[in-house]
Parts: C-alpha cells; sequence; structure tokens
C-alpha cells in the first residue's frame, strides 16, 4: 500500500513538474497583448478603479524572494531580503498621504509624494576648530582620518574653518547638519585630543580621534531607509513602504526607481474583455 | 486430554463432555448399500466439548478461504464516496496541469453560468448573498475551530485535537499551494464581494467546508447525529458557495472542487489518526481512548473467540485501562460450569503499532542503544511476540499468566492474545509482603536472570500476589538476552517495591540469599530515576514523604560502593533521530505559529 502510494504520489510530483506551465506568471511590466500574466489580472482585478497597477521593471537575482498579494480592495508586489520585507508596492483605490512632501514623479499625469525617515550609512563629522590657531591642525587631522570606516560605514570629515563667527553658532549649526563634530582648542592641539560632541547631546572632552571614533561607532545611528512614496492617479493610488535597514538603506530608493514600474491597468481591461469574449 | 495429565494438580483440569448425537445425524438415512457402523462413532466429525478450568471448550472452526474474517475492514458508503472525489478532484488537477488549455474550456463553462446568475442579480438578493458570504467569512470560521478546539481540549480528546488541526493546516496549505500553482484570475464579471488571492480552489469555501467537516468528525457520535450534522453543514457550505458565485467572487468549478475536496481530506485524515472504531466520540469526561469494544468490534470478537478458540463469550468488559497504554486489556466472561468464569485478553491494533512504534523512538532518544528498540512491523509479530515472550518466561519457570491463544479479529490489523485470567490475585501493595512474598519477588529476577531474561516492567501493578504467591503480569516489553544493566534494573525495581511494603533492610538481607553483593551494588548503580516507572517513583516519593526515608539511597548506602552505571550512549543513530526529532518539533511549531498568524487558521 505504502509503495503504491508513494508511486501515486511520484506520478503526481512528475505531471506537476515538468507539465506545470499554469501558475500566476510574474507581475512584469512588459505589455504581453495577447495572454497578460494572472498575477496582473489579479491585481487589476483587486482596485478595478485603478489606472495603474505595480509591477516589477526588472528582477534582480541577488533578491532573496519577491512576493505578490492580491485582494479585494488592494494588492502589492514586495522584495524580501531574509524574511524581512524592505519595499512593498501596493495599489489601493485612495491613500492618505498625510504630510507626505510633493516630489517629481516622472509621469504626467501621477503626482508624487514622500514621507520618508532617512539615516544615511555614511557617517558625517565636522571639525570645528576654536580660533584660527587650530585651523591648520583641523585641516590636517582631516587628511589623516579622511578614508576611515566604522563598521563599513565610511566616516566623512568637513572643517568648519569660519572661526570669525562665535563658536556656540557654529556649534548649533554644524551639529544641525552632521550627527557629530570634534571641537579643537589649544590645548586639544597640543595634547592631539578633540572634543566630541554629538547632535543628542553626549559629550566627551579631551579624548583621542580614535578614542573619539570609538565613541561614534556606539552612538551613531543605524542607517535607515524608512516610509512612504505615494503616488497618485486616476482611480487609485500606489504606496511604495520602505523599511530598509544597514547596507540595504543607501540603495532602498534606487531599487524602487530601477524595478518597480506601473502597469497600465486600463490597457489591460480591455484585452481581458477581449479574452473573455473569445472564451464566451 | 494430554494437557490435563501436565496441568495435574492445577486449576486446569479436563472433563470430557460428549454431546448427545443431534436429531439430524441420528436420522440421517444411510444409502442402502452400506450397513451403519457402531453407533459410538455416530459423534465422529461433530463438535466436541470439554470443560477446562471450569470453562466450556468446544470444537474450534477454520475459517475457510473466502470467508470474511471476524471484522472485515471496509470503507463504509460514504468513505468510498468521499474517496472517489477525492481522487475525481485529483485527476482533474493533473489534468489541468498536464494540458493547460483545457482551463479555457472549463472557464468558458463557467462564465456561461455566472453570467446567467449576474442576469438575475437584483438588490435583495444581493443583500441576502452577502450576508451569506459573512457565513463563510475569516472571522466565523476561525469562532468555530477555536470553541471546537476548546470543546476537545476540555474533553481531552486529544487525538481528535490532532486530527483536527492536522485537518484544517493541510486544506489551508495545500489550497494555498494550488491557488499559486493553478493562478486562476477571478470572474470577468462585476465582483460585488470581498476575495483574497487567486480563485481556485474557492479558499474560503475550503475552509468553512473542511471545519464543519472536521467539526462533525469531532464532536458528533457516529450515526443519525452525525450523518445529521454533516448534511447541515454541507447545505451551509452550499449556500455560501453559491453566494459566492452569485457576487462574481468565485467560479462554480472553485466552489464544487472546494466542497469536495476539503471534506474529504478532513476524513481521510480522521479515518487515519482518529477512526471512529477506535476512538468512538462520545461526551464522557476522562474516558482514555481505547478500542472500542461494543457494537460491531464486540460482536466479532465474541465470534472469533467462539470459533478460534471454542470459548462462548457471554462478556466483553475492559479492565484495568489506566494501566495500559499499548493494548486494550480485557476480561471476557465466559460459559463455565461454575457460574462466572474469565479470561484475560489484550486487543492488539494497528494503533497499537504505531504506539509502539512512537514509544520506541522516544526511548532510543531518551537512552540510546542500550535496548533493543527494533519496531513491530506488523500488528502480527507484535502480538506474536507477546504470546512468545509469556511462553518463554512459563517455561523458564517464572510464576505468569498461561497464555491460550492468538485470536485474529482483523488479519493483519487486529489481533486478541487470549490469557488466563488472575482470579483472586491483588497488586502486591494490597497484600500482605512476608518473607515468603520476598523471597519469591526475588526468586522471579532470578530465574529470569538465569534463563537470561529481562521483564523491562517490574512495576507495582505487574507485581500480583495470589493466594499467597507471587504472579509476575504483563510481559510485553520482556526481552531474551537483555543487556546486564537492563537486568541489573529489574533486579533493583523489585527490591524497591518489596521495601516500600516491608523494609529496606529485610529485603537486602533475603537479597543476599539469592544475590551476590555485587549484583545488589550492580542494581543500585544502575538506578537513576528514568529507570524507576512512574508509579514506583510516586510511592518513593510518598515514603519519602511520610517516613523520611530515601529507600533508594538507603540501598545503596548498604550495599558495597559501586560508580554510577552510565546509560547515556550516544550513537549516529541516535543523534540523528535526537535532531530529526528537535526539528520536527521546531518545524511544526513554527508552521502552526506562522499558520496561525499568517493564514489565519484560527
Amino acid at each position: 500500500m505504502t509503495r503504491r502510494l508513494g508511486a501515486v504520489l511520484l506520478l503526481v510530483a512528475m505531471v506537476l513538474g515538468s507539465c506545470s506551465r499554469l501558475g500566476l506568471g510574474e507581475q512584469t511590466c512588459e505589455p504581453q497583448v495577447r495572454v497578460p500574466t494572472p498575477a496582473n489580472v489579479l491585481a487589476a482585478q483587486s482596485v478595478p478603479t485603478a489606472r495603474y497597477i505595480p509591477c516589477f521593471e526588472t528582477i534582480d537575482p541577488g533578491w532573496d524572494s519577491i512576493e505578490f498579494e492580491a485582494e479585494s480592495g488592494r494588492a502589492g508586489i514586495a522584495i524580501l531580503e531574509g524574511t524581512h520585507t524592505f519595499l512593498a508596492a501596493i495599489v489601493t483605490e485612495s491613500c492618505e498621504i498625510g504630510g507626505a512632501v510633493p516630489a517629481p514623479s516622472g509621469l504626467p499625469d501621477v503626482a508624487k509624494f514622500e514621507d520618508i525617515e532617512r539615516v544615511p550609512s555614511e557617517i558625517a563629522v565636522t571639525i570645528l576648530p576654536v580660533g584660527a590657531g587650530q585651523v591648520e591642525h583641523s585641516q590636517a587631522l582631516l587628511t589623516m582620518w579622511q578614508r576611515v570606516e566604522i563598521e563599513e560605514r565610511p566616516v566623512t570629515f568637513v572643517v568648519n574653518a569660519a572661526v570669525d563667527q562665535p563658536i556656540e553658532k557654529r556649534i548649533g549649526a554644524s551639529l544641525g547638519s552632521s550627527p557629530f563634530i570634534w571641537i579643537i582648542d589649544e590645548v586639544d592641539v597640543a595634547e592631539y585630543t578633540v572634543e566630541l560632541r554629538s547632535a543628542d547631546g553626549a559629550s566627551f572632552p579631551r579624548v583621542t580621534p580614535a578614542a573619539a571614533l570609538g565613541h561614534i561607532e556606539e552612538l551613531a545611528a543605524k542607517p535607515v531607509y524608512r516610509g512612504n512614496w505615494y503616488y497618485t492617479f486616476d482611480g487609485g493610488c500606489i504606496t511604495y513602504i520602505f523599511n530598509a535597514e544597514n547596507r540595504l538603506a543607501d540603495k532602498a530608493p534606487q531599487v524602487a526607481e530601477d524595478s518597480i514600474g506601473f502597469y497600465p491597468a486600463y490597457q489591460l481591461w480591455s484585452r481581458i474583455g477581449r479574452t473573455r469574449a473569445g472564451a464566451g | 486430554m494430554e494437557r490435563t495429565s501436565r496441568n495435574a494438580g492445577s486449576e486446569l483440569s479436563a472433563e470430557p463432555v460428549v454431546p448427545e448425537p443431534s436429531a439430524d445425524v441420528a436420522g440421517y438415512q444411510r444409502p442402502e448399500p452400506f450397513q451403519p457402523i457402531a453407533p459410538e462413532l455416530e459423534v465422529l466429525g461433530e463438535r466436541r466439548q470439554l470443560n477446562i478450568a471450569g470453562i466450556h471448550i468446544a470444537g474450534r472452526r477454520r475459517r475457510p478461504s473466502g470467508e470474511k474474517a471476524p471484522l472485515p475492514r471496509e470503507l463504509s458508503f460514504g468513505g468510498r464516496a468521499w474517496l472517489t472525489a477525492g481522487l475525481g478532484i485529483g485527476l482533474v488537477w493533473i489534468s489541468l496541469f498536464a494540458a493547460p488549455a483545457s482551463t479555457s474550456w472549463w472557464t468558458e463553462r463557467d462564465l456561461a453560468v455566472l453570467e446567467w446568475m449576474v442576469e438575475l442579480r437584483t438588490d435583495a438578493g444581493v443583500a441576502v448573498a452577502k450576508a451569506l458570504h459573512w457565513l463563510g467569512s475569516d472571522g466565523v470560521v476561525r469562532v468555530l475551530r477555536l470553541a471546537t478546539l476548546l470543546a476537545l481540549v476540555a474533553v481531552r480528546r486529544w487525538r481528535h485535537v490532532f486530527a483536527f488541526l492536522l485537518a484544517i493546516v493541510f486544506v489551508e496549505l495545500s489550497v494555498e499551494e494550488l491557488q499559486d500553482s493553478i493562478g486562476r484570475i477571478r470572474p470577468t464579471v462585476d465582483i460585488l464581494g470581498a476575495w483574497d488571492g487567486p480563485s481556485h480552489p474557492s479558499a474560503d469555501v475550503a475552509s468553512l467546508a473542511v471545519t464543519v467537516m472536521a467539526m462533525s468528525l469531532a464532536l458528533v457520535p457516529k450515526g443519525r447525529y452525525r450523518a445529521v450534522a454533516m448534511w447541515v453543514g454541507a447545505f451551509v457550505v452550499l449556500l455560501v458557495g453559491v453566494s459566492r458565485m452569485y457576487l462574481g467572487v468565485d467560479h462554480p468549478t472553485d466552489v464544487i472542487v472546494s466542497m469536495l475536496y476539503a471534506p474529504a481530506v478532513a476524513f481521510v485524515l480522521f479515518r487515519w489518526f482518529a477512526p471512529n472504531s477506535v476512538f468512538p466520540v462520545t461526551w464522557q469526561l476522562g474516558v482514555k481512548a481505547h478500542l472500542d469494544v461494543t457494537g460491531e468490534r464486540g460482536e466479532a470478537i465474541k465470534r472469533a473467540v467462539m470459533e478460534q478458540i471454542g470459548v462462548e463469550v457471554l462478556a466483553i468488559e475492559p479492565f484495568n485501562l489506566v494501566a495500559s497504554g499499548g493494548s486494550t486489556p480485557l476480561r471476557l466472561r465466559v460459559a463455565g460450569s461454575d457460574g462466572d468464569t474469565y479470561l484475560f485478553s489484550k486487543l492488539y491494533s494497528q494503533t497499537h503499532l504505531n504506539s509502539d512504534r512512537w514509544y520506541k523512538i522516544g526511548r532510543s532518544i531518551l537512552y540510546g542503544a542500550l535496548e533493543d528498540e527494533v519496531r513491530f512491523t506488523s500488528v502480527r509479530r507484535l502480538v506474536e511476540y507477546e504470546d512468545y515472550i509469556q511462553r518463554v518466561m512459563l517455561s523458564s519457570g517464572v510464576a505468569t499468566a498461561r497464555p491460550i491463544a492468538v485470536v485474529e479479529i482483523t488479519p493483519e490489523r487486529e489481533y486478541m492474545l487470549v490469557s488466563e485470567f488472575l482470579r483472586d490475585a491483588a497488586e502486591i501493595t494490597a497484600a500482605p509482603v512476608t518473607e515468603r512474598i520476598i523471597d519469591q519477588g526475588l526468586g522471579a529476577i532470578r530465574l529470569m536472570w538465569d534463563a537470561g531474561l529481562a521483564h523491562r516492567d517490574i512495576k507495582p501493578s505487574n507485581v500480583m500476589v495470589r493466594r499467597g504467591d507471587v504472579v509476575l503480569i504483563d510481559a510485553a516489553f520482556g526481552m531474551v538476552r537483555p543487556s546486564p544493566w537492563r537486568q541489573a534494573v529489574d533486579l533493583a525495581n523489585m527490591m524497591l517495591i518489596l521495601a516500600l511494603q516491608s523494609d529496606v533492610a529485610t529485603v537486602y538481607e533475603r537479597a543476599l540469599l539469592q544475590f551476590a553483593p555485587a549484583d545488589i551494588a550492580e542494581a543500585f548503580a544502575a538506578t537513576r530515576s528514568v529507570t524507576i516507572p512512574r508509579q514506583t517513583r510516586a510511592l518513593l516519593a510518598e515514603a519519602k514523604r511520610r517516613d523520611g526515608v530515601d529507600v533508594v539511597k538507603a540501598f545503596q548506602s548498604i550495599s558495597p560502593y559501586r560508580e554510577a552505571i552510565s546509560i547515556q550512549r550516544w550513537s549516529p543513530q541516535r543523534i540523528g533521530r535526537t535532531a530529526l526529532a528537535a526539528f520536527a518539533v521546531g518545524f511544526i511549531v513554527l508552521q502552526v505559529y506562522s499558520e496561525i498568524r499568517g493564514t489565519g487558521v484560527l
């Protein structure tokens, strides 16, 4: 009995494996004029009013996996890193853009809005010489540490040499543009130290540059690219949901630009109509 | 007659009773040319009846070729129908993959039906259909499933819980997989209801159908009530299916396939893991799952015992079920010359074989390669082994119940081992333990050691005292040429039982009459918590609480010192099994967790 059952299962597996030409197919942006893939049709059926549905322009073989979902009212595609979804694009009939800011969409009939929290992988450090006597030393530090990396994250240095302005004003301005500053005074020059301050209020006076980098490693926020892009158009909205961290944080927006496109659902309806007419 | 002389002095004595020739035989007209032979030979070929140990023994009957077994294994009409439906659907699916163009043919028919239904749409009709559609929604199905699980857990029907969950998980996963593999779009008509994912097979109809079928199988006793429950369930599923078609959510074939496929899966899995014949649905709290010996099986047992060993069974009574997990122990009240006369029997089925298999895998993970954990490959071999080991014990002089015969109930699937019933016997915990009893208990171990045997399940419920003599029962785990470790464990367990009923010093003293001090030292060096049966462990704990005496340590302190014997042996097989078990448990937990969270099984 077990052998017979095994033989039947093997036969079924062979048939399914070798003959399978059914399935959802990929939700690609390539317009397949005669036979649209079921994935595209299902996405269009999810939000029948939507002029566009999200689709894959390219599928990078380096991605761990992609997912497709369609249900009444919403459909989407997602790119996964392991089990973590770092980018999804979902079509709905409408969307709440909240405080998102307008951005160019690249399409004439589509408006784009962005609401993003971003921490780049690059760590910016501003060197602030307190007086003119410390500018040269600051430039030397910049030259010496310019190529340093912390946990594979590049550290970029810039010297704020506007010593004619009050130091407190310069500190405030620098912490607004970079998360860390090194303040150099006369004693620091003599002892080859710096005062490290971070945007979140931490302060480490008279530490060596190497020790300051050690503190930066502990304090630096994880690189992220989180939030949404909204594309609104006639009859629908496509929301890109980003949740990228670490090495993906920098490339997530580019992946979104390069890999995800809009499939013209309005063209699909006429083709489904023909298919249906042919069948009926 | 030979039996009479061999058992002279025991209960088994024979008194031949020759019945009178029946009227038919007496009146038989023989052909003229032959003269009647001697009248006393008239009974030749008739059934003979004996009285052995007060039990009427009649002639036995051999089942001729082609005649059905006492309890033939047959699918009911309903079962055949569900299996046929399941197979039919399987073939349709295979044909879809083998010839994808055939999908258009199905779609044409489906759309023709749906377009006709769309033309029939009215506002009221749509409102009713949406209400019916709600019956098949996730929320309703989850409530039904949770309620069923709670009810099953409340009455501790673990087999049904397992089969219920398995049916649901299997259907959910397979439907999801099929939906993605087939990738059918939703009907190209105006869709008025909610949907999720590809269209074929209909996931919502399948979820509801498997739930109501599994509920019927797990909750409702077999018979008229279950039939009614199934019909009501089928009607509800049909209403939901029709409403989904009316709303344009599913194609007709999506609904029909799910309505047949999901219940068929539930039916097969329940039949496999919780067959009604073995795990009947009743609403009695705490009834341990054993083979149901009433109804059809009860009649089959009576017929089989009558035909195969010639004894008329008057009543079948479950006996001491609590102490047994590997078989269904029964007491058979049989026709006899002195009122209530009994035989003892153990009924073994495929389910017990599966239990034995899992038990041995568990033991091999816990104890490694110390023991022979080769599984039995059939019920016949399991029962043959128990019969054999009982006979070996007896022939070695160990006092144990005498096996009488193996009775076939269903070929290869169910057998019954019939043996002597130990009348007037009591568990050792209920009997006064004298030095004579101690000597006999230890003597039984000595006999097994000398014969190269081990009992492997020495615990109070298996050590009986009958009319002042110790009798060991339940030799099912017995072993020929066991490891010395196992024999040592037998000795330790027997000494512990005896000491619990008397005292450590006396038992140790009496043991030295039959065992060397080194033997006793080895026995307690081999003793661990896992080597002591649960029942003994409980009694030891109670003794410690009551008297403040740790019996195991007391024995260890008075016997010669010996380093504890390690019982952990690691072999590649054990490592593999342990890893596999850990993986399987992890996988199941993750699967159930992700199903509960992701696809909403519950």
